[in-house]
């Protein structure tokens, strides 16, 4: 069977090809870091650039659900919030944790663990009016049981809300809106001041790590970027595996034609599921590789706009192409936080002032029109037709 | 005796309340998503950006009260109007982007929602983050008492009324018109349609435009009691959609009967924990989803083969 | 012979239409039966319902040996107790390659997690093959579906059914699209084949079977 060169990389190239690019932009921003080198790139650069990477991942997730499986979930970004959210309640409650006993370290008598527990309390849940420490951080003390809860918590919720979904059959545009409304019961449940999440204040104070005081932040956003990058390959590395096997092909099967996978004896709900739920864990796990860069997460990040955002990256990166979604997730929220960022200068027509800060956004939702008019495959789909012809 | 009898109508009247609290609610909901019982109920359009036509029909009213003082002469200048702009926003989105789009409605949702957060944006650069005013005539002022425990805001019923007239007007032009005849023969079998004469290309124009310009006149209708800001349609379309896709695609009773039963029910839920209207929506979203599950087609389903696809 | 299928008195009604209307049927193994009738006749609904894909409003379906009733199984299930279908329309996976279309056909384990690390040994290979050849389109295995004449296609579709080594075929209207010479060919196939049960849809003015 002959194939050509694009499909060569596409297939079981891309892995390798996408690992030594990610790896060695990496190296180099190592080599112009603040904490370990020429002090050339600045420790917020390299957190935008850590966030990038992780953005990155959840993109690859969702273009395995949606770009591979046919599934357009709206839901993916909340998953990635769940994430953030159970790695954010460690973080925010062993630091606090450990302030209330330095403080207290001179006292005669150490404090009791009842104290210990009032006093966090006070702390974290003061700005709603609340001192009690809810019952949904009882393993607020353990990162073992917290890595646990990224995987398990996104895995459940994905669990339980796809196999009501895919059991009742609902597909298509309603399955969207169906993911579009979980997401809006998760963001709406999360606003609540009683939700034991801090309402609207989310949970904040990330970027301290507990128990590494004594590294700066230069030397923390390296290691972040690392930790993200070995993520992304690893995860790029599963999706290519899924995305390659005969569970891909089944995948894209159900994606194209999902009667006839159905009527060759496969369990279509099962496999939505399977791919529903993995992806929810490579969200989850990503959004907690995010939040600590970020240093803030709230009940915002979850609207149903930014699933919808994610959506829009894959698209314009290419759907049903790994690297695709890479390069729209990198591309899109590189260019965002560079035009609204303030770093370009107005443009001037006379009477009228171009501020990029204003009408970046309008310039970003007419793109999304001309790429789903004029490149319904995306960047992907550009680059392999430049391939195809040379 | 008679204290039991006072209890007993006191009672009375606050279930009276709720259940017109709830339809008050409800028509609310189905202001909101009218629009779409035609755009995605009928033509299968995902429109992202309905909101924002509600959005714009908003502001319509909102800047034709700047030019017109008086507040009854400027609502009934801004309705036509409102549905004259959003008509023609409709159309040009058709003719330009949706047109193109028809065979993939995930497509359409995408393209839409960059409509969408580029038309939210520009309404932020012309009139600014703040809210603005939609005042209301001064006869819709006051409220309906009648008595201590029941009292209705005539707004409210005023909402409620045209809320009423809107599924008149539509099941009108859906039912007993030439073009609600053709628009369901289009979307049923676009080559059969063309086949005999009618012009799909046309009928679909028109028809998205008319829902779009009903989503403009909700727009006034839903600035009056709440405030006119950038994001005020985004607040409503997720709910739009669950109204459409609960009552049944397809079917403008079932948007009707959608919009009634979300309304009632967050009310309900509500009633049970007045101080939380968050978790009241939170669970109300819930149920949507579980009710799905057991009825994917919606209260009023289409059943047989004709259903299938 | 034993009775593989056995159907009795199922109706079922779509919106007041009696699509089928006490309908009572039954093929044993290595049989091979015509259903014949107009358009409208129900006999796609026959096959529907044995599928899995309808559920009739009464009736019972029962299937093989131990009489299981098929009306409790789903689609999926179905199949894998041996029942496999061929769609009046050709229904294909046409992003992918015949080749494709064939492997995920093969008899193998349909778990999700199984065909995750499946390799392709030899012996799939072979059996691809030796199907591939039977329908004509071993010159054709890496050529997309989609890009297959609807001849072809319906031959891809048949070729997918026999990969599945059912018990028993469910051929809906194969003939359509087909060339004289292939419905000949077409005939023979099903005649060879018979050594399993088919059960067979056509439109009465074939007369092929």
């Amino acid at each position: 069977m002959k194939k050509d060169f694009l499909s060569q990389i596409d297939k079981r190239n891309s892995f390798f090809w996408i690992s030594s690019i990610v790896i060695l932009f990496t190296l180099i921003i190592i080599l112009l870091s603040e904490a370990y080198g020429l002090n050339l790139v600045s420790t917020s650069f390299t957190k935008v650039l850590g966030k990038t990477l992780c953005l990155c991942i959840v993109a690859l997730a969702m273009d395995l659900v949606w770009g591979y499986c046919g599934i357009l979930s709206l839901g993916h970004f909340a998953f990635f919030g769940l994430g953030g959210y159970m790695i954010g309640m460690w973080l925010m409650f062993e630091r606090t944790k450990n302030i209330v006993v330095e403080s207290t370290q001179n006292n005669v008598l150490p404090l009791t663990e009842t104290e210990i527990s009032e006093a966090v309390g006070t702390q974290i849940f003061g700005v709603v009016g609340g001192a009690e420490i809810p019952l949904i951080w009882s393993f607020a003390d353990s990162l073992l049981i917290h890595i646990v809860l990224i995987l398990l918590v996104p895995g459940v919720l994905a669990y339980i809300f796809g196999w009501l979904a895919f059991r009742s059959r609902v597909t298509g545009v309603y399955l969207s809106i169906l993911t579009q409304a979980m997401t809006l019961a998760l963001s709406l449940y999360l606003f609540q001041n009683d939700s034991g999440l801090r309402g609207n204040n989310g949970l904040s104070g990330l970027q301290n790590i507990p128990n590494l005081d004594d590294f700066s932040q230069a030397e923390l956003s390296i290691w972040f970027l690392v930790l993200s990058a070995l993520t992304l390959i690893f995860t790029y590395y599963i999706c290519n595996l899924i995305v390659n096997s005969k569970l891909g092909n089944i995948i894209t099967g159900i994606r194209d034609n999902e009667t006839r996978v159905r009527f060759l004896g496969y369990k279509v709900e099962s496999y939505k599921l399977f791919i529903f739920v993995i992806t929810a864990i490579i969200s989850g796990v990503a959004g907690a590789l995010y939040y600590p860069q970020a240093g803030i997460i709230n009940p915002a990040e979850l609207a149903p706009i930014a699933s919808i955002y994610l959506a829009v990256w894959v698209a314009i990166g290419g759907r049903g192409y790994l690297y695709g979604a890479l390069v729209g997730a990198a591309f899109v929220s590189l260019a965002s936080s560079y035009f609204t960022g303030g770093q370009i200068p107005n443009i001037n027509f006379g009477i009228f002032t171009l501020k990029w800060v204003d009408w970046w956004v309008v310039i970003l939702g007419l793109s999304f029109v001309i790429t789903t008019l004029y490149a319904p495959k995306g960047i992907g789909g550009l680059i392999e037709r430049i391939f195809r012809r040379s | 005796m008679v204290f039991n009898d006072i209890n007993y109508k006191v009672n009375f009247y606050e279930y009276l309340d709720l259940i017109l609290d709830g339809l008050s609610l409800a028509s609310i909901y189905f202001l909101g998503a009218i629009g779409l019982a035609i755009t995605f109920g009928v033509m299968r359009v995902i429109n992202m950006a309905h909101g924002e036509f509600i959005m714009i029909g908003a502001y319509t009213g909102y800047v034709v009260q700047l030019f017109i003082p008086n507040h009854t002469i400027s609502l009934l200048v801004a309705f036509p109007l409102a549905f004259l702009v959003t008509f023609l926003g409709g159309v040009a989105m058709e003719r330009l982007v949706i047109r193109h789009l028809y065979r993939n409605p995930l497509d359409t949702l995408l393209a839409t929602f960059g409509i969408s957060i580029a038309l939210q944006q520009i309404a932020k650069n012309i009139f600014g983050t703040q809210a603005r005013p939609l005042t209301s005539p001064e006869w819709l002022d006051g409220a309906l008492v009648v008595n201590d425990v029941l009292s209705i805001s005539l707004i409210r019923i005023a909402i409620f009324v045209l809320g009423l007239i809107f599924l008149v007007l539509l099941l009108l032009v859906m039912n007993k018109t030439r073009l609600g005849l053709e628009t369901k023969a289009v979307t049923q079998n676009p080559m059969m349609a063309s086949s005999m004469g009618i012009n799909p290309d046309r009928i679909n124009m028109l028809t998205f435009g008319f829902g779009s310009g009903i989503a403009g006149i909700a727009g006034v209708a839903i600035g009056l009691f709440s405030k006119v800001t950038s994001e005020l349609g985004a607040d409503y379309i997720v709910q739009s959609f669950m109204t459409v896709v609960v009552g049944g695609v397809g079917n403008i009773w079932g948007t009707l009967a959608g919009a009634t039963m979300i309304g009632m029910l967050q009310k309900f839920i509500e009633w049970f924990n007045p101080s939380n209207t968050l978790a009241a929506q939170t669970y109300m979203i819930i149920f949507i989803i579980l009710f799905i599950q057991f009825r994917p087609k919606g209260i009023m389903a289409l059943k047989g083969r004709a259903a299938e696809d | 012979m034993s009775v593989l299928l056995e159907v009795n008195g199922i109706s079922v009604s779509f919106d007041g239409f009696k699509a089928i209307n006490n309908l009572s049927f039954s093929i044993s193994n290595r049989e091979l039966r015509a259903i014949i009738g107009p358009n409208g006749a129900g006999k796609t609904t026959f096959m529907d319902i044995v599928t899995g894909k309808t559920k009739p409003d009464e009736g019972t379906v029962l299937w093989g040996e131990k009489n299981l009733s098929l009306l409790r199984m789903s689609e999926a299930q179905i199949v894998e107790a041996g029942i496999s279908r061929k769609f009046q329309k050709p229904t294909l996976i046409e992003t992918q390659t015949v080749f494709e279309n064939l492997l995920l056909s093969l008899k193998k384990s349909r778990n999700p997690l199984s065909t995750l690390f499946y390799k392709l040994s030899i012996a799939d290979e072979k059996e691809i093959n030796i199907i591939a050849n039977e329908v004509n389109l071993i010159e054709s295995l890496s050529v997309l579906a989609g890009q297959l004449s609807h001849g072809q296609k319906q031959w891809l579709e048949i070729g997918m059914l026999l990969a599945q080594k059912p018990d028993l075929l469910l051929i809906d209207e194969p003939a359509a699209g087909m060339t004289a010479p292939e419905r000949k060919k077409n005939g023979r196939t099903f005649k060879t084949i018979i050594s399993k049960s088919i059960c067979y849809s056509c439109r009465a003015r074939y007369g092929i079977c």
